[in-house]
């Protein structure tokens, strides 16, 4: 009889991870220079390598230090040429043409020209085969084309939309390789300074500097993308320099660091708004009085202190404050539980009423200091604590659901990237009504409608100006939600940082980030 | 090898079919839309019906039930909607990690445990015993995630000894081990101090007392083989269901294993990942606590009989 040994599965495995951890070890420790490396931490892993099938802020911070945009958008909006030097548009506004950087190549090699932006539009465009970020394009986008010229491209957008630029600065629209395939998932494969070297699931993203970049070249040679939920976590591993820039750190913390000759703090104030949305279709949002009584009793100040430790605005518009539309029409003063009780006595419910709020988990502290702020005027607030999914499928529910569900209100966060039209139409047009869109609570007002149409489509600054500030007066005086506040972005830098830009929509770029000596031990 | 064992391993493609089938229709009635999460909260109705439909959602249940299936059978789990790789890849990259916490945590809870348990049983109702004691309940009191994060500020914050997270190299897999070892720690402790409290108390441990058999020798060589099954059944149990125990743990120091994969996939409605991870979870309890009934059958002549 023959006998042959053959290791039992369960060591073969065991020697297979042991491998992958010294693998894991020794590609750790390359030889490179510490003072020129850079380790950023944000709370979310990214969801693609691919810049159109993606949503999220945390992702597009990754991928903004790969690919580029025809165009890049400065913190406070501005609006500079980046693959494209100049643009030119029709009296209409309805075509525009971009004339292309030369000399610029893709990290596979490939030359970047008109046909090559045109393919990878039309790619975020097939209706085909839709990726994640497409819909807010094939909303203003109708075709894209090339033109006689190999280093000009053509858009044809279905509707005059004066915040196109502002839009293609946004990163589902970089420019990608036409020949990455299906790989781009996995794989970035765009123009940017740094090119994409490896994206361990779980783990980490490392990116090296592009050596073939066309612009100047970053003092950063190697780039590692970190992720944890966990805030205590982050803040941990700034102080031991396993990271050198932490995103969305918690005010908490924030305030922790002040006064820390290690670390600075960067305040973006182009946050999220927060709002609860009041369903308009149940009885403390059918009458206006109720919906005042409850903006009324919000002493919004009090949120943005112990909430936010003032690292936030009260909220006093359906906009950011730093956007350039932005009015306050907000009652002064706002916090009144006194006229809160005197409207909730008006609207025959002297005795006090109960409200039913859907809240994600991160946010009940938001929805616990309102419980006890409302029951001051009589108002009985009852929470339900969501996970994620959970939450999203309740707020998102159509007026029957919701009302088989009991909901008075949904506590939301939304941030534009300055453009009004992508906050106010998701937020408070009729059509955007849920599940069909993001205005949670049913509002319906013809004349707002009509305004924010005219506003997306208006050129003349001055008469859109004119526009928003007609829609944020219409809104504030119907009370369709309850907005708290802005909440800032806060990002932890350890203190050799500098140039780091928060963009409109909330992504970091490091493209010009550098360290100006030696880093803490 | 006993009829109970044959017994398991026979059940076993049973076991798996009731589980796929059971995971397969719970996970598809779980609140939250796979397509909603993908798309983004800015996404209209058609933007995420057209994922729906990209991601075959649409199609009734049985239905895709029936594609699983086939593809389980021919070793393809799907592929994951998040992050568009195959399944079996993506299972295949993160269960060494998780193998490999497991049995750093199981090896580091059965060198606490045992020899505890050990002296604890040997010398009953003394100061060590009471201390040993003292120990387990804390330990098996401890919530995971607290004291992870007590190792880190004192281990990578304060000292600046070990890494805080990840899985660079050797050093990064004390903590994680420490932390998901202290539920076992204490329940092998506690097994193993009250099985050879047991053992000694029986008539053929007098005997060899009374023919002058030393302490030592008495507990190693005559108690402890006979007071292990009950603990090697108690690791079969536990270690079967380290998945689910090293969630926390993995999450915490961004341990690349299964248990982090899991939370991820759960988060953002991950299908395909939540059932091949279920899978291979049900299949490791189902294997290991064989291969326990398996291992006491060889140590203990009264189970070959069963």
């Amino acid at each position: 009889m023959k006998c042959q040994y053959r290791p039992p599965l369960s060591r073969m495995t065991f020697f297979a991870c042991i491998g992958m951890l010294c693998a894991s070890s020794a590609h750790a420790s390359p030889a490179v220079d510490a003072s020129r490396c850079l380790s950023v931490m944000q709370p979310e892993p990214p969801r693609s390598m691919d810049p159109a099938d993606q949503v999220a802020t945390d992702t597009s911070s990754i991928l903004t230090a790969m690919y580029e945009g025809l165009v890049r958008s400065d913190a406070d909006g501005t609006i500079h040429p980046l693959l494209a030097t100049a643009w030119t548009h029709d009296p209409q506004g309805t075509t525009w043409d971009f004339v292309l950087r030369r000399n610029v190549r893709f990290h596979d090699g490939h030359p970047m020209t008109a046909d090559a932006v045109m393919r990878s539009f039309r790619r975020l465009l097939d209706r085909t085969a839709p990726l994640a970020g497409s819909s807010r394009f094939m909303a203003v986008v109708d075709t894209v084309t090339t033109t006689d010229d190999d280093m000009t491209v053509r858009f044809h957008l279905r509707r005059p939309y004066p915040d196109f630029l502002l839009l293609l600065s946004f990163s589902q629209a970089y420019v990608t390789s036409p020949f990455a395939g299906t790989s781009l998932s996995r794989q970035a494969d765009g123009t940017g300074p740094f090119r994409f070297v490896e994206w361990k699931s779980s783990e980490y993203v490392m990116q090296s500097r592009n050596p073939d970049y066309w612009g100047t070249q970053s003092d950063i040679t190697n780039v590692r993308w970190l992720w944890s939920a966990e805030p205590s976590v982050m803040d941990m591993s700034l102080h031991t320099g396993d990271s050198d820039i932490v995103s969305n750190l918690p005010a908490l913390y924030a305030q922790q660091m002040q006064g820390d000759p290690r670390f600075v703090i960067y305040d973006d104030r182009n946050g999220p708004l927060y709002w609860i949305a009041i369903n308009m279709d149940r009885r403390s949002g059918s009458d206006i009085r109720i919906r005042q009584a409850l903006n009324y009793a919000t002493d919004r100040h009090a949120l943005v202190h112990a909430l936010l430790r003032d690292r936030g605005q009260p909220a006093r518009s359906p906009l950011q404050p730093v956007s350039p539309y932005f009015v306050s029409y907000a009652p002064d003063p706002q916090y009144d539980p006194q006229r809160a009780r005197t409207l909730l006595s008006d609207a025959g419910l002297a005795a006090g009423m109960t409200f039913n709020l859907a809240v994600q988990d991160m946010d009940e502290p938001i929805a616990e200091a309102l419980q006890d702020m409302w029951k001051k005027s009589g108002i009985k607030l009852r929470i339900s604590r969501l996970e994620g999914g959970v939450y999203a499928s309740e707020a998102f529910a159509d007026p029957m659901q919701k009302e088989a569900l009991q909901l008075d209100g949904v506590l939301a966060s939304w941030s534009s990237g300055f453009i009004p039209d992508m906050q106010l139409r998701p937020l408070f047009y009729s059509a955007s009504a849920a599940p069909a869109g993001a205005n949670l609570g049913f509002f319906h007002n013809p004349d707002v409608d009509a305004l924010i149409n005219q506003g997306a489509v208006e050129t003349s600054e001055d008469l859109r100006k004119d526009i928003y500030a007609r829609v944020q007066k219409m809104i504030m005086h119907d009370a369709p939600a309850v907005l708290i506040y802005t909440r800032d972005t806060l990002v932890g830098m350890r203190a050799d940082i500098t140039g780091l830009v928060v963009r409109p929509d909330g992504a970091l770029d490091i493209t010009h980030v550098t360290r100006n000596r030696q880093p803490h031990s | 090898m006993n009829a109970r064992i044959i017994n398991k391993m026979l059940m076993l493609p049973v076991v798996m079919l009731v589980v796929s089938f059971a995971v397969f229709v719970a996970v598809r009635h779980l609140p939250g839309d796979p397509a909603r999460m993908l798309a983004g909260p800015a996404a209209t109705q058609d933007a995420v019906d057209a994922v729906h439909h990209s991601l075959g959602l649409d199609r009734p249940v049985m239905q895709q039930y029936g594609g699983f299936m086939r593809g389980a059978l021919a070793g393809d789990l799907g592929v994951s909607i998040e992050s568009r790789q195959p399944v079996g890849r993506e299972i295949a990259s993160h269960f060494p990690y998780t193998l490999l916490l497991g049995l750093s945590a199981y090896a580091l809870a059965l060198c606490f445990g045992i020899p505890g348990g050990l002296a604890a049983a040997m010398f009953q109702d003394g100061v060590w015993d009471r201390i040993f004691m003292g120990i387990t309940i804390v330990l098996a009191s401890v919530p995971n995630f607290w004291f992870a994060l007590l190792l880190m500020e004192l281990f990578s914050v304060r000292l600046g000894l070990l890494p805080l997270m990840g899985a660079h190299s050797w050093s990064s897999l004390l903590m994680p081990s420490l932390t998901l070892a202290l539920m076992p720690m204490a329940l092998i402790g506690r097994m193993t101090r009250a099985s050879m409290i047991a053992v000694l108390s029986r008539d053929y441990i007098r005997t060899a007392r009374a023919k002058g058999v030393g302490l030592m020798r008495l507990c190693l060589r005559h108690a402890l083989p006979n007071a292990l099954p009950p603990v090697i059944t108690v690791i079969g149990m536990n270690l079967g269901s380290v998945i689910g125990g090293a969630v926390v743990t993995e999450t915490v120091f961004g341990w690349p294993g299964l248990g982090h994969l899991m939370i991820e996939a759960v988060r953002w409605r991950d299908y395909p990942v939540i059932e091949g991870v279920t899978l291979v979870a049900v299949l490791s309890v189902i294997l290991v606590n064989l291969a326990a009934d398996i291992l006491i059958s060889r140590i203990d002549p009264k189970a070959r009989r069963i």
